[in-house]
């Protein structure tokens, strides 16, 4: 029987190089580990190095649904690795866009904008997601939804919907540059 | 936070949370999803669907009970396929009918739209 310690694991996944600070790129493929909950995602940089960071799935639901988004629709990542390899934040552009940052510190949305959405950050310093739009003069705005509200799974598949598509969106944002209202379309 | 606008009266003078522009949906209409709304505005997600005359109509649902159905409007939404709604009471959603982009869904109907989603006509 051999024993499968994560620390351990983590230094042999295969795939590339363990992501430790932060890396970005566009993800090449994911693996599924022999431990269910954990799946290692596959970055490319622009300069073709490949590094491997390791996410817990079932803790992080969210960073897998929108990594599989990026891995799906080659859309361009930031990853924040720490020094074992282990996502700890991330940032999804739209396609055709500079690879992302993943500062999410724009002018809060505390009215009703419309724009595009140029960036959806998932990090651990804050357990909100941040939601930047564009408008079209060019400011960046930052609104942000807690994973736990009863509207965010609705509210947050639209904001990623309205990600991949390029197709412009208009949000409200309360006192707390909460998202109290999305609308995406036309 | 005032129950104004959350009242759930028996029978409402008028049509509450629809939030989209546009005619309320009443009966069947069959076009494409242009825009989809979920705000704390409305206590149901709005959705704005435009017929092939343009006009465009809202209707309103619970998609906290409609998972299945939102889910195709989600993909009407994103595909650009057409999409048959009908709108009982309030301009709920009452039934949501998705098809394949070659599916004759407006049967019998003139010229092409830049955004028909058909590939073949009969």
């Amino acid at each position: 029987m051999r024993q499968f310690d994560s620390s351990v694991n983590l230094s042999i996944v295969q795939g590339g190089i363990p992501l430790t600070g932060v890396k970005g790129g566009f993800l090449t493929r994911i693996i599924d580990s022999n431990d269910f909950d954990k799946v290692n995602f596959v970055l490319k940089t622009g300069e073709g190095v490949l590094y491997c960071g390791q996410l817990n799935i079932v803790t992080h639901e969210n960073r897998n649904k929108l990594l599989m988004m990026a891995l799906d629709y080659g859309l361009p990542v930031a990853l924040s690795g720490d020094d074992s390899g282990v996502i700890t934040g991330l940032a999804v552009a739209p396609s055709d866009s500079p690879i992302p940052s993943l500062s999410s510190s724009f002018l809060k949305l505390q009215d009703s904008r419309t724009g595009m959405v140029v960036r959806i950050v998932d990090k651990d310093q804050i357990s909100a997601i941040t939601y930047v739009l564009q408008t079209s003069d060019g400011s960046r705005y930052c609104a942000q939804m807690w994973p736990n509200r009863d509207n965010y799974d609705n509210r947050n598949s639209l904001f990623m919907m309205a990600l991949r598509m390029n197709i412009p969106v208009t949000i409200t944002g309360g006192a707390n540059h909460e998202v109290t209202g999305i609308a995406i379309g036309s | 936070m005032s129950e104004r606008h959350q009242m759930k009266s028996k029978s409402p003078p008028v049509i509450p949370s629809l939030i989209c522009p546009g005619m309320p949906l009443n009966g069947a209409q069959i076009g494409v999803i242009v825009r989809i709304i979920d705000s704390d505005a409305s206590v149901y997600v709005n959705y704005l669907v435009q017929t092939r005359d343009g006009t465009q109509y809202c209707a309103q649902m619970d998609v906290r009970r409609r998972h299945n159905r939102h889910a195709l409007m989600r993909l009407a939404l994103e595909s650009g396929r057409f999409v048959m709604l009908v709108g009982g009471i309030n301009s709920y959603v009452r039934t949501a009918v998705v098809g394949a982009p070659g599916h004759a869904l407006v049967d019998g109907s003139g010229d092409s739209q830049p955004n028909d989603a058909r590939t073949d006509r009969p």
